[in-house]
């Protein structure tokens, strides 16, 4: 009885540890605008993402942002990525490399033209140049 | 304690084998095997019998079936079944929403052009 018990309190902890997002200051950004008019959100898991070598992708794109909104995706996006690693800035897009665990890359990409942000939160095993190989066009 | 109590306690542990002796007789004979007197090599055969007996009311607690093992075990299953289920859908998971609503989109499409977008401005 004591092991059935074991059993029934270990098994969902086995789940706890899926996707770092939870926690971290953009997953408000996502829970907010992924409701709103002009947002695009993309979710993907890892069954989905195997070629890449990623095991989470999930995505905003907002079109037609205010400034208000602007400034909030940004603010909260900078908590997040105090401790980055890497970071690429450039005038329309940032790239950043959260801290490894457990040997997953954990990625923030955000990009701004204009009136349409785009938002990306990446996990996996893939390195950012490897990332940009997939990616970038030849 | 003296020889004189060591034969009082033979004694007694003849008695016992012998079923003749009480309730309080037994635990009082309990005590004094677990005391350093009742270490005594005659005390032997008394000690395992007893140390046997012991052994064999703790197993038998044990097994008592529990009535609600076979419902434990049927939740158990449920709840490894469901588990099971949830991280096959997560891991499989891709959903698309636009303007809050979810539809069916192609997310593999749609992750490729948004990070070749990032990559390519």
């Amino acid at each position: 009885m004591k092991r059935i018990i074991l059993f029934l309190l270990i098994l969902p902890g086995s789940l706890l540890g899926a996707w770092a997002q939870k926690g971290m200051a953009i997953q408000t950004v996502f829970d907010e605008m992924a409701v709103k008019k002009n947002v695009t959100e993309v979710v993907m898991g890892p069954g989905r993402l195997k070629n890449y070598r990623l095991s989470f992708f999930h995505s905003l794109e907002i079109k037609a942002a205010t400034a208000t909104e602007r400034q909030r995706i940004e603010t909260l996006m900078r908590k997040d990525v105090a401790g980055a690693v890497l970071h690429e800035e450039t005038p329309e897009h940032r790239l950043y490399e959260l801290p490894q665990r457990g040997g997953t890359h954990y990625y923030i990409f955000y990009r701004c033209t204009g009136q349409t942000i785009t938002l990306i939160y990446i996990e996996g095993k893939a390195s950012l140049n490897q990332i940009k190989n997939y990616f970038q066009k030849k | 304690m003296t020889q004189h109590d060591l034969s009082y306690w033979e004694g007694m542990a003849e008695r016992y084998f012998l079923t003749e002796t009480s309730e309080e007789e037994e635990m009082m004979l309990r005590r004094f095997l677990c005391s350093s007197e009742g270490q005594d090599p005659r005390f032997d055969e008394v000690r395992a019998t007893l140390a046997f007996l012991h052994v064999c009311r703790t197993q038998r607690t044990v097994r008592v079936s529990h009535p609600f093992r076979a419902l434990a075990i049927a939740a158990c299953f449920c709840v490894a079944a469901f588990l099971g289920w949830y991280q096959y859908r997560q891991h499989n998971m891709s959903s698309v929403r636009i303007d809050g609503e979810k539809v069916e989109a192609d997310a593999s499409r749609l992750m490729q052009q948004q990070m070749a977008e990032m990559f390519n401005p």
